[in-house]
């Protein structure tokens, strides 16, 4: 339905994405993920339209929209990153005003206004001021403005963040009501490893411009199919044990956490003994060890080294 | 272009805090300038106090003896000679300006005090007086001959002053005022063949400040011009509010989602004119009536005044909204900050030059006719030339010259708005 071919951006003379090509079916949900600056938004502005990009091509049912980007906008719903809704005016008004712009006129107007209300949970408190609002019934009110036009896709980028669990609840909520009940595709882009596990059926992972890694779950999790992880509960820090452990050799990667260090070894290696006999002789006592197949945080580890939230 | 005039109408409306310092201000300044300054427009010397020191290098009763000898050397009619010598006697150049200089409307604002070169100099330098005119030696038999006989090139008078100042500037037009008339009485006495006409220059120099009632003219008084003249220049800030609200938009990426509902850039400048235009109007209206009602600003005025008055405002806010849209474009293509400081700095020079902060005939001519080309100078001349004169013609070209601006405004605003991807 829509794909992105080798698209790169580059911002004087700094490519900000290079060669990304992801596509997205009919009715499918594909999570974007990636740590801060790694391409995500300015990808999505290049498929949303709003910014051409230095090379490559986006299609809609196989026709490029970089020329007409009138095609792709009319079948487009995009929930930005910051609350794009006017602060003075009420949630009421607001979709007043967008509902208007995507020239939806009268009774019909006034019904997709009060559906997406209703979708969101804020039907009670439509008339209110959004600068009367939390954070989070602003990001609700930021998601129906992008949903009044009925897109076939819709976009989100990081629409959870920075929000209380209530309205981060619905958000999800709404979200699956989109994609399961209606049908329609989404794109969505989160910090939040287990949001995009919930309501993916595919992801891609972005660094430094890049698609490292896509697939589906599970595809992701054989990339570390061979591995274990090992989370060490330690009574005390101790920089010399991660550094010890790093010199053995089915360790891959070692890195201290709150309470002690997470370790990620080759499957079926005999390291538990290796790991005391080194807590031994840096004098840090072992107060628990947890051994567990890696999860999607570990393989974004694996392949970025550092955290989803860095 | 509906939902975004009616959305950033709302937006203004809604900013309670705003709209009141927008509503307030001007009328707090309007009556601070007026009771502050209440005849600075009707009287503009009244306040001026301007000591000078009149040195005399020249010898008059020599200069006429000299003038009365030279005339025996004249191939002239004993009865022209005897005329000539009567004419100089009462034409004394010294003692005519001087007696100018101790008129009462000149003393008003000018103390004339007679010294010598040293005294009056250690004066200047001392602050005690602020200009000296000096009467050059060989100033009366020069003049006379320039003025009676049509010989030599004359001979003027000098001004000396440490600092230029509006006082300075005032008696060098009142000396420049004497010396051109009594040339221009001389001359036409010539070209008459009568005896020189200099003799009645004295009486033929204009009134100096004053109020002065020409027929047909209404007199502008301090209140209405302090009303005019902020009333204008208020409203060209709201063409600033309305860009930086546009700048919000930016930032906020709200006009990334009008973009993406398919909306042209140039529906959304319309809804800015749209918006800017209602609120200009709205704040000049209230700033005229509450004025009007609590200075009672234009007493005894005719129906037809108020339409012409309004008529004035329209075209102004519109070329205010127009503004608008320039700014608005400069606020998407600069930094917010940037966006803001060149606003302020275009508002304040075309502020100042048109007349909004000062009145226009304080400020040097070359300013004066450059401020008559900007849109606030020329609403502040069609509104003054409107309740002097009343008259559709006078203010025709004016309002016609707004609205050319307006609509070059609006072009520019489109050539400056960014293409799609560099916002």
């Amino acid at each position: 339905m829509l794909e992105t071919v080798e698209l790169r951006k580059e911002f004087k003379g700094k490519t900000a994405v290079d060669d990304v090509s992801l596509y997205l079916n009919k009715g499918e949900s594909v999570g974007l993920l990636g740590p801060n600056g790694a391409g995500k938004s300015t990808t999505i502005s290049m498929i949303s339209s709003l910014v051409k990009p230095t090379k490559g091509d986006v299609r809609l049912h196989g026709r490029s929209v970089i020329k007409q980007p009138q095609d792709i906008r009319k079948v487009l719903g995009v929930v930005p990153q910051e609350i794009a809704l006017y602060e003075e005016l009420s949630a009421y008004e607001n979709l007043t005003f967008f509902g208007r712009l995507y020239k939806l006129k009268g009774a019909a107007l006034e019904s997709k206004i009060q559906e997406t209300l209703e979708m969101v949970g804020l039907r009670e408190r439509q008339k209110e001021l959004i600068k009367t609002f939390s954070g989070g019934m602003k990001r609700r009110i930021n998601i129906a403005a992008a949903l009044l036009h009925d897109p076939e896709i819709v976009i989100m980028d990081e629409p959870t963040v920075g929000i209380d669990p209530q309205s981060r609840t619905h958000i999800l909520d709404t979200v699956r009501l989109l994609n399961r009940e209606k049908g329609t595709t989404v794109l969505y882009t989160s910090h939040y490893m287990e949001e995009v596990e919930q309501l993916c059926n595919r992801m891609y992972i972005m660094d430094h411009g890049r698609i490292i890694a896509s697939g589906t779950h599970e595809e992701l999790q054989r990339i570390l199919s061979g591995e274990d992880t090992l989370l060490i509960q330690l009574n005390a820090p101790s920089q010399g044990l991660i550094q010890e452990l790093q010199q053995l050799e089915p360790v891959r990667r070692a890195e201290e956490t709150d309470n002690g260090l997470k370790l990620i070894v080759t499957k079926q290696s005999n390291i538990l003994t290796a790991v005391v006999q080194a807590a031994e002789r840096q004098r840090v006592q072992i107060i628990n060890i947890h051994v567990h197949t890696p999860s999607l945080e570990d393989v974004f580890l694996h392949l970025t080294g550092r955290t989803l939230r860095d | 272009m509906l939902p975004f005039f009616k959305k950033d109408f709302l937006v203004y409306w809604r900013d309670r805090k705003e709209m009141a310092i927008a509503l307030l201000t001007p009328i707090v300044i309007i009556m601070v300038l007026g009771f502050a300054m209440p005849n600075w427009v009707e009287n503009p010397t009244g306040d001026l106090d301007l000591k000078v020191a009149v040195v005399t290098e020249d010898d008059a009763e020599d200069g006429l003896e000299r003038f009365r000898n030279s005339l025996d050397a004249l191939p002239l009619a004993p009865e022209e000679t005897s005329s000539l010598a009567v004419s100089a006697e009462r034409l004394l150049p010294s003692a005519m300006l001087m007696q100018l200089l101790e008129s009462e409307e000149v003393r008003a604002f000018v103390s004339a005090i007679e010294l010598d070169e040293e005294a009056a100099m250690r004066q200047l330098e001392d602050g005690d007086v602020s200009a000296i005119v000096t009467f050059p030696e060989g100033y009366t038999l020069s003049t006379l001959n320039k003025w009676l006989l049509n010989e030599g090139e004359g001979m003027a008078v000098a001004l000396t002053a440490e600092q230029s100042s509006t006082e300075v500037d005032m008696l060098r037009n009142l000396l420049e005022g004497f010396m051109q008339t009594v040339n221009l009485q001389a001359a036409i006495g010539f070209a008459s063949g009568g005896e020189a006409a200099a003799s009645n220059s004295v009486g033929l120099i204009g009134p100096v400040g004053g109020r002065e009632t020409i027929e047909g003219f209404e007199m502008v008084t301090s209140f209405q011009y302090y009303t005019l003249a902020i009333g204008v220049v208020f409203s060209l800030f709201v063409a600033m509010t309305t860009a930086l609200k546009a700048a919000t938009e930016r930032k906020e990426r709200v006009f990334h989602r009008i973009v993406l509902t398919g909306s042209h850039p140039i529906r959304y400048l319309s809804g800015k004119i749209g918006s800017t235009f209602c609120m200009a109007l709205l704040q000049m209206t209230f700033i005229f009536i509450v004025c009007h009602f609590i200075l009672d600003l234009f007493p005894a005025r005719t129906v037809q005044f108020w339409l012409g008055l309004a008529m004035v405002a329209l075209v102004f806010c519109f070329s205010v909204a127009s503004l608008s849209a320039v700014f608005t474009s400069l606020a998407f293509r600069l930094e917010e900050a940037t966006a803001g400081g060149v606003m302020t700095i275009i508002l304040m020079m075309i502020g100042t030059v048109g007349g909004s902060f000062v009145p226009r005939f304080v400020l040097p001519q070359w300013i004066q006719l450059v401020g008559e080309w900007t849109p606030n100078g020329r609403a502040l001349s069609a509104f003054l030339q409107w309740v002097q004169q009343g008259s559709p013609e006078v203010v025709a070209a004016p309002l016609l010259q707004l609205l050319a601006f307006s609509l070059a405004a609006i072009g520019a605003s489109i050539l400056l708005f960014p293409r799609r991807g560099r916002i």
